[in-house]
């Protein structure tokens, strides 16, 4: 049931989430955050199985995190979403697989450029200038290519974000009532209202 | 007295120091030079070569391979190479462990490995041969000059202990003093990577202990950024080697190769 | 729920895995896995992850021992290397404090709600690059250690302190306090006096921060034998001794932040000739905040200091003309009377 929506822009990234965490068909929480912020610049929203979710996002951030305070530099956004994802390809090969689904957006401090990463739970990464998972997708997907500019401000990235939300709100069955928006730019991240 | 605590490397002498590290850095002092200039276009190594000899088969170096001779300088990674200094037995192993933490970083990463990490990875190798029983210390000291996208160009060296530190010009094995002190003197900050090539051979010259350079004697490398800005070495071949010293006019003279080739 | 399941065949790989490991592959699996933690495995992700990964629990688990071989009796090197003297010492670990007593000077100390490390930083030399050279390393956003003795051990222990703080978040949600880090690392040290045929840790640290939810400053140490404590201040290597009795001498309960920076320089002032080029001074005021000083920060308090000890001695010397002056007046008087 989880949606999560994500593109890039001039400089920056905008990950989206809603809050919604379910069981069955009921509603347990609506302020549930499924963005994990992994370092100054890195961003995960992360969906699936419940639980599952969870346990693997927490896994990940703290080996993201050991990783800078080894190192005192963070991973770049390639490189965190490439050892995210041989994370969850180990996982599927393993006895109890992870089933999430991430995407994973950066920005690359030394080259200057946001990167968005597409992973789902069998391990396919691509690198994508938008990117969509759960039922959100059925209706995103061909607004974000109609409206979609990479050399889009951040206030019109946002606006493309409202148009996804609001199709989703007007379609689909089960909408969520409420989503978290974080964005990725040079400055690092923050949370913006929608 | 001092034999008990000198026989086993693991065991601190009642001064609390590891004897077994000190010997393996005194048989350092005696190994080849190697010595390394960082540039802030380019890293440059260069490595005196102890093993000579007219009937040494040095065929298969210059033709395929990625040029080096290999006896004092490696390629690790497409972004770092060494010099080492040391044991060579040693050094190879260490070079072998070495590429293999590169290529482990790459599979998990999709990126070069850090240049730091590699020195670092290393570096703990190196320690736990100075800790753990029944082994001794690695005999090597190595040079690393290496690219990353989060420091660019770098320079580090390592010891037997397990010590790592950045350099902007240093130099391991005979001679080290001179040497240092001659770079000392002639380094200057923001010095570009041709410059820096002839600091490197310059001091060459003046510290092994031959009176002429020539391939037979010198291993040469250097790692710079081509076109796409994506790290470069390259590690020269024995021919390239004479060329440059040639055109830096520390060259065998022109008759010593005529009487040679006649 | 969607996933690819194949059963049952890591339990070869693993009997696989058994059945080769002769005993110097033990011994090799040893040395290589506790460095790299290539066995660091985690939750659920039984293979594969091998390389960084931080696995709950990890810590408690005792360095990998060689499988047992029944000729080990004749190898000295699975034996323990630290074992008790006739008179009851052991060697290993009391030379082990003298490689730290060759190390550079560190110093902590606690003031009201801020704790201080400082440190002597060997001059780097000329063609050298200061960033490479570090002596005070963050193990968690809260928590920072200095140490002194062989450099090479203290960083293969920052880095095993590293991999704890991080696991404990991931196992209880929280993180660590300086006194659980200051147990791990102990812990780590104690192991390595006994375990067989590994030496002590050449070093002792001191672990400063904060703990979560809380404002009091903390200040620990650890030894190469496993000791930890907590101290109010205290220094380790070169002269420590000296600077610990300074300490001793001019600390106080409830110093303000400034009272405690200086206390920390003018202690390390005591062994540090050079001055403040060779002092580098971390203040971490509250949960996740620290800042180092810049040197002309430091060069500010050092000159402050000299100032005051000049006062010092001008006050003293005249308070010493003064007495001169009047034990001579004295003695002119009793010389006069006396004729």
């Amino acid at each position: 049931m989880d949606i999560s929506f994500a593109l890039t822009g001039k400089g920056y990234v905008i990950v989206a989430a809603d809050t919604t965490a379910a069981r069955s068909i009921v509603k347990m929480k609506v302020d549930e955050d499924k963005i994990k912020v992994l370092s100054p610049h890195l961003l995960m929203a992360y969906s699936g199985e419940p639980g599952d979710t969870v346990q693997f996002a927490e896994y990940i951030e703290r080996n993201i995190r050991l990783y800078q305070i080894r190192n005192t530099y963070a991973l770049r956004p390639p490189s965190a979403a490439s050892w995210i994802r041989r994370a969850l390809a180990d996982s599927l090969r393993s006895r109890k697989p992870y089933a999430v689904n991430l995407l994973v957006g950066g920005y690359d401090t030394s080259s200057h450029n946001p990167h968005l990463y597409w992973i789902d739970y069998l391990g396919t990464m691509s690198e994508v200038p938008f990117a969509a998972h759960g039922y959100g997708a059925y209706f995103a997907l061909s607004l974000l290519d109609r409206y979609h500019d990479p050399e889009a401000s951040v206030e019109e990235g946002l606006a493309t974000l409202k148009r996804c939300i609001d199709e989703v709100a007007k379609r689909l069955v089960v909408t969520p009532e409420k989503y978290k928006v974080k964005i990725v730019d040079k400055d690092g991240i923050r949370e913006v209202e929608i | 007295m001092a034999r008990r605590y000198d026989s086993r490397t693991t065991i601190f002498s009642p001064e609390g120091r590891l004897y077994q590290i000190e010997y393996a850095m005194e048989a350092i002092s005696h190994a080849g030079t190697v010595l390394g200039v960082l540039s802030k276009d380019g890293v440059v190594l260069a490595a005196e070569k102890k093993v000579t000899g007219k009937l040494l088969d040095m065929s298969s170096a210059k033709e395929g391979g990625y040029g080096g001779s290999g006896e004092k300088i490696f390629l690790l990674n497409s972004n770092v190479i060494a010099g080492v200094a040391g044991i060579a037995a040693d050094a190879n192993s260490l070079v072998n462990y070495a590429r293999q933490a590169s290529q482990r970083h790459l599979f998990m990463y999709n990126e070069d490995i850090p240049v730091e990490s590699l020195a670092q990875r290393l570096c703990d190798l190196k320690q736990g041969y100075t800790q753990y029983g029944g082994l001794r210390p690695f005999g090597v000291s190595l040079l690393y000059a290496g690219y990353d996208p989060h420091y660019e160009f770098q320079l580090y060296h390592s010891d037997p202990s397990g010590n790592y530190s950045g350099w902007k010009a240093t130099c391991i094995g005979a001679n080290n003093g001179t040497a240092t002190s001659l770079l000392k003197q002639e380094y200057k900050e923001d010095i570009s990577v041709e410059a820096a090539i002839e600091l490197v051979l310059r001091t060459m010259s003046k510290t092994m202990d031959s009176t002429t350079l020539g391939s037979e004697k010198l291993e040469f490398a250097t790692l710079t950024l081509d076109a796409n800005k994506k790290p470069k070495a390259k590690v020269y071949k024995p021919s390239e080697i004479d060329v440059l010293l040639q055109k830096h006019g520390l060259g065998k003279k022109d008759e010593d190769t005529e009487m040679s080739s006649a | 729920m969607p996933g690819t399941q194949f059963g049952g065949g890591s339990d070869v790989m693993e009997e696989c895995q058994k059945t080769f490991c002769s005993s110097w592959e033990g011994l090799r699996k040893m040395v290589e896995g506790d460095l790299n933690l290539d066995n660091g495995l985690t939750y659920n992700l039984e293979d594969g992850l091998e390389d960084e990964a931080v696995k709950p629990g990890d810590s408690t688990v005792p360095p990998d021992m060689p499988e047992p071989d029944p000729d080990a009796a004749g190898r000295s090197y699975d034996r323990a290397l630290t074992v008790f003297s006739p008179d009851g010492h052991l060697f290993q670990v009391e030379y082990a404090l003298e490689a730290v007593r060759k190390g550079t000077c560190a110093v902590g100390v606690r003031g009201n709600d801020v704790v201080v490390l400082g440190v002597e930083k060997k001059s780097v030399l000329q063609l050298q690059d200061p960033r490479t050279v570090r002596k005070v390393a963050m193990l968690d956003d809260h928590v920072c250690l200095a140490f002194a003795g062989l450099t090479a051990d203290g960083r293969v222990l920052i880095d095993k302190a590293r991999i704890e703080c991080q696991s404990h978040r991931l196992t209880v949600e929280d993180p660590v306090t300086v006194e659980y880090i200051t147990r791990h690392i102990a812990g780590i040290q104690q192991r390595y006096t006994q375990s067989g045929g590994v030496r002590p840790f050449g070093v002792s640290t001191l672990i400063v921060g904060f703990d979560p939810h809380d404002d009091k400053p903390r200040l620990y140490q650890t030894e190469p034998g496993g000791i930890y404590s907590a101290w109010k201040a205290n220094a380790i290597g070169r002269s420590s001794k000296t600077v610990r009795e300074f300490l001793e001498k001019n600390h106080k309960d409830d110093m303000s932040r400034d009272d405690t920076i200086k206390l920390t320089v003018k202690s390390l002032l005591e062994v540090v000739q050079t001055g403040a080029k060779n002092i580098e001074i971390s203040v971490m005021e509250s949960y996740g905040k620290i800042t180092s000083l810049d040197l002309a920060q430091i060069e500010a308090i050092v000159a402050e200091i000299e100032r005051e000890k000049e006062a010092e001695a001008e006050r003293k010397r005249s308070r010493l003309a003064a007495t001169a002056a009047g034990q001579a007046a004295m003695s002119q008087a009793a010389g006069g009377s006396g004729q």
